[in-house]
């Protein structure tokens, strides 16, 4: 196909383009109409239109240069200058909330005049047709929750994370997060990746699997109206199945509003899940956490599109406690007037011990993409970006699973005390550059640590106080490349940047004020995912690689780190993919140096018509650290059109659970021998025993 | 004009001065003209709406900041009075051979050279400003974005499907002949 720039000549060439500038639009006139004398023009009324013209002029330079001055693009203001910006944000006092209205509505009119043949959707456009219906423009993107941040995990005190069933992946321990494929031990509770259906299997102890509850998809006709819900994630707390979810209404196909949070199913009778209370606040979901009893939500609400409201109640954020809507109560919602106000983050705290109460609620005008939550805190990480006009170059930007071409980009992050009766937002900072996810970001005795990569390729690590003040910093880490993977441990971390090799590097933080690096190694690939095994041992998981670059493969690495100033590679094992490379919850430890990883190859012997594409050899493999080596241990592997994205066990049996809605399938720990399998909705896709040998499992 | 002597007449003209910013104008008259033109589809809108952008920048140029990109500023005032003269309009353009003899000729013959009009007829108006200014302005993408107040995903897309299909048309519009 021609690209752009062949079309554009060719499209110039075989059109006739003979506009030929009248003599009213010379320079002389155009002077001498600016020198306030009237210009007569051929067929229309000259007075009229001077007349027209000369008003328009009025307001224009009124109200116009205001707008003007504002910028042209929706999203926030310029970056930040400084390489340092932090504010302490005090709690706001207010009685009520004529102040915030105020502020928001000055800004929605000009917002509004800027913008006023479009509508805004979240990230998307939508056209106004002639004839008064909406299109939806291509890239329209539906808020869909954040499945990249997802997990489950029991509350059965009983089993630890290295117990009798593999529990989710945490990012902090003591900090449970939601998944889509979870277990307690006797049943398996999944959501398909697309969000829309939650399924409850029992995992019998021979390994057999019986599909006990399918829960409803979502309802929108064909001309795009109803109500769509998506289901981010799953708890399991006592009798409780705790599902994350976003639930947003559509008008012909025109997004009306939208709330998130969590709905909390009793299943004692595991067949019949009975919907005990929903909890939700405007907005898209954005992710959870269950701290002791406590469980967190944090959404992220758009009131651009309640711009045009008469109810200025749409333009403050509410709380869904059952039927009940109330708004967030004006003293605990918090702004400054330098913010844009066109999101808020609402962060909600719920007592799992005492459904009957409400949560508490506190918002604040920001941006959210990601979260970072220990016990007591929660950092809200969130990223404004900024297109340059003059080149046409942007670099593609990651975070939060979004992907965007930006010219520059820059990291907010908001520290809110989330352990007490109310939710404080403390303060912020703010930086350029983003974080890669949550492993790059660390609390350790009340110091914060990040670890950034700038747009141009400049990686730092910048140590803050409690205040969220700058104490520390080291810059010119591996410049020209970009942080792959970090993991924070103590006072050490270890970072992995890439352009074409990766060098692992050891960060002793020991001296807040001064971040050190100690040692580094240089190796093919780049590890994406970092986990310790004990003993002064690391693994790395990630991409594979030459000496120029990356091979297309996957590697598990095994870094010996006893030494900080001499880190070394001491074993490796390549195999074709895994989608750990992208998501940390498709590692599921088993025991302290043993843990189950997905894997994904293609099946080249077996095209099928019916998806037009190879099938998968997928599953998961077993690997295991011992006398300072790697060993695969086992891999479970069926066919499928669909690969594994999550792996998990259960005493003796190892399950893994496909991309889409593939299903679940069953093996044996020790003989990797497939037992079941329970497919999807669609039979096309589903798991299937591999009926030949897998040959070549690794590289 | 190169990047100097625009500076200093920018900064001429933001203190009044009109000489300075008519030079500026001239050197883009036919380019604003002309995506007025094709916008509007006929030249009476067409003048209209640069004399009120004119005026309108004129009046306005503190807001053009150092590093901006006047010629992309200027036309972003010239679209939005191209909105605003459209939208106060009731009736759907039509095209007849008065306004579409441009340059006082017939219409050509649509076999061997694609008449503007003709091509950007069928276009809304966000598809019809993101051709001209591609085509005949030769913007790029993002520049497009700026100026139409649109984000550039959804400008390179509609960019490339456009493209393909216009150029498709034309060769189909030949292939007749």
């Amino acid at each position: 196909m021609f690209n752009e720039k062949e079309n554009a000549s060719f499209i110039r060439e075989n059109v006739k383009d003979d506009a030929v500038l009248p003599e009213s639009l010379s320079r002389d006139s155009i002077e001498k109409l600016l020198s306030g004398v009237s210009v007569k023009k051929k067929k229309k009324g000259v007075i009229r239109r001077f007349v027209a013209v000369g008003v328009a002029a009025c307001l224009m330079i009124t109200g116009v240069s205001f707008l003007w001055n504002k910028g042209f693009f929706s999203s926030p203001e310029s970056l930040v200058e400084d390489e340092n910006v932090h504010n302490e944000i005090s709690q706001s006092n207010a009685e009520n909330y004529d102040e915030l209205l105020m502020f928001i509505k000055d800004y929605a009119k000009e917002y509004k005049e800027k913008n006023k043949n479009y509508i805004f959707l979240y990230s998307g456009l939508v056209d106004d047709m002639a004839d008064g219906s909406v299109k939806l423009e291509e890239d329209l993107n539906i808020p869909q929750g954040n499945t990249s941040n997802t997990g489950a995990v029991t509350f059965n005190s009983a089993a630890t994370a290295l117990g009798e069933f593999g529990e989710v992946n945490l990012r902090e321990y003591g900090v449970k997060e939601a998944d889509i494929f979870i277990t307690d031990g006797e049943y398996l509770y999944c959501i398909d990746t697309y969000g829309r259906r939650l399924r409850i299997i029992k995992a019998n102890a021979d390994g057999t699997l019986e599909s006990v509850y399918e829960g409803k998809e979502s309802l929108v006709d064909d001309r795009g109206n109803g109500e769509n819900i998506h289901y981010s994630g799953l708890y399991i707390y006592e009798n409780y199945l705790i599902v994350g979810f976003s639930r947003y209404s559509l008008e012909k196909h025109y997004l009306k509003s939208g709330v998130s949070g969590v709905q909390i199913y009793d299943v004692a009778e595991k067949e019949a899940p009975v919907l005990k209370k929903e909890i939700a606040l405007d907005g898209s979901y954005v992710s959870s956490r269950i701290i002791d009893s406590s469980l967190v939500l944090v959404t992220r609400y758009s009131i651009i599109e309640q711009y045009e409201t008469t109810d200025d109640t749409d333009l403050l954020p509410a709380v869904y406690n059952g039927e009940y809507k109330y708004n967030v109560p004006c003293d605990c919602i918090v702004y400054s007037r330098e913010d844009n106000p066109e999101t808020y983050v609402n962060i909600g705290k719920l007592d799992l011990s005492d459904l009957e109460k409400s949560p508490i609620v506190s918002s604040y005008l920001g941006n959210v993409h990601d979260t970072y939550c220990t016990k007591d805190t929660l950092y809200v990480i969130g990223a404004k970006t900024k297109y340059n006009n003059e080149t046409d170059d942007g670099r593609v930007v990651g975070f939060g699973g979004v992907m965007i071409t930006a010219s520059d980009v820059c990291t907010t992050i908001t520290k809110a005390d989330i352990s007490g009766d109310t939710i404080d937002i403390k303060c912020r900072t703010e930086f350029s550059g983003s974080i890669l996810n949550s492993y790059s970001i660390d609390e350790y005795e009340e110091k914060l640590r990040v670890a950034v990569t700038t747009i141009d390729n400049e990686n730092s690590i910048y140590v803050f106080d409690e205040n969220l003040g700058k104490v520390g910093e080291l810059n010119g880490l591996a410049t020209g490349e970009q942080i792959k993977s970090a993991r924070f441990m103590g006072n050490t971390a270890y970072v992995v940047t890439f352009v074409q090799t990766d060098p692992l590097f050891v960060i002793d933080l020991s001296d807040p004020a001064k971040p050190e690096i100690k040692g580094e190694v240089k190796l093919p690939g780049f590890s994406s995912y970092l986990h310790p095994v004990g003993d002064g041992l690391l693994v790395g998981i990630g991409v594979g690689g030459t000496e120029t670059g990356t091979d297309g493969s996957s590697k598990i690495s095994l870094f010996d780190v006893t030494d900080p100033t001499a880190p070394k590679e001491i074993d490796f094992l390549q195999f074709p993919t895994s989608n750990i490379v992208t998501e940390a919850k498709a590692f599921c430890s088993i025991t302290e140096s043993s843990f189950l990883v997905t894997y994904s190859n293609w099946a080249m012997d077996d095209y099928d018509e019916e998806i037009n594409s190879y099938k998968f050899y997928t599953g998961a493999l077993k690997v295991s650290v011992k006398d300072n080596k790697l060993n695969l241990d086992n891999a479970y592997l069926i066919k499928g059109g669909e690969s594994a994205v999550r792996a998990t066990f259960i005493r003796e049996n190892v399950y893994v659970f496909g991309d889409g809605d593939a299903g679940v399938a069953s093996f044996n720990m020790e003989t990797a021998e497939f037992i079941d399998a329970v497919s999807g909705e669609n039979e096309k896709f589903s798991f299937e025993k591999a009926t030949r040998p897998v040959r070549e499992i690794l590289y | 004009m190169n990047g100097q002597d625009m500076k200093k007449l920018i900064k001429r003209a933001k203190n009044g001065d009109v000489r300075a910013f008519g030079e500026i104008y001239g050197s883009l008259a036919t380019e604003l003209y002309r995506f007025a033109l094709y916008y509007m589809k006929n030249p009476h809108d067409a003048e209209d709406a640069v004399q009120n952008a004119c005026i309108a920048a004129f009046a306005k140029l503190d807001s053009l900041k150092k590093d901006d990109s006047f010629r992309s500023w200027f036309f972003k005032i010239l679209y939005n009075e191209c909105l605003k003269i459209h939208g106060s309009k009731a009736a759907k353009f039509e095209i007849s051979s008065e306004d579409v003899s441009l340059s006082g000729e017939s219409v050509p013959d649509m076999c061997e050279n694609y008449d503007v009009l003709t091509l950007l007829d069928g276009l809304s108006e966000k598809e019809r400003s993101i051709v001209i200014l591609s085509v005949f302005e030769n913007y790029n993408s993002n520049e497009i974005a700026d100026i139409l107040g649109m984000k550039p995903p959804t400008v390179r897309s509609s960019l490339s499907r456009l493209l393909t299909k216009l150029r498709i048309q034309i060769e189909g519009a030949k292939n007749v002949q």
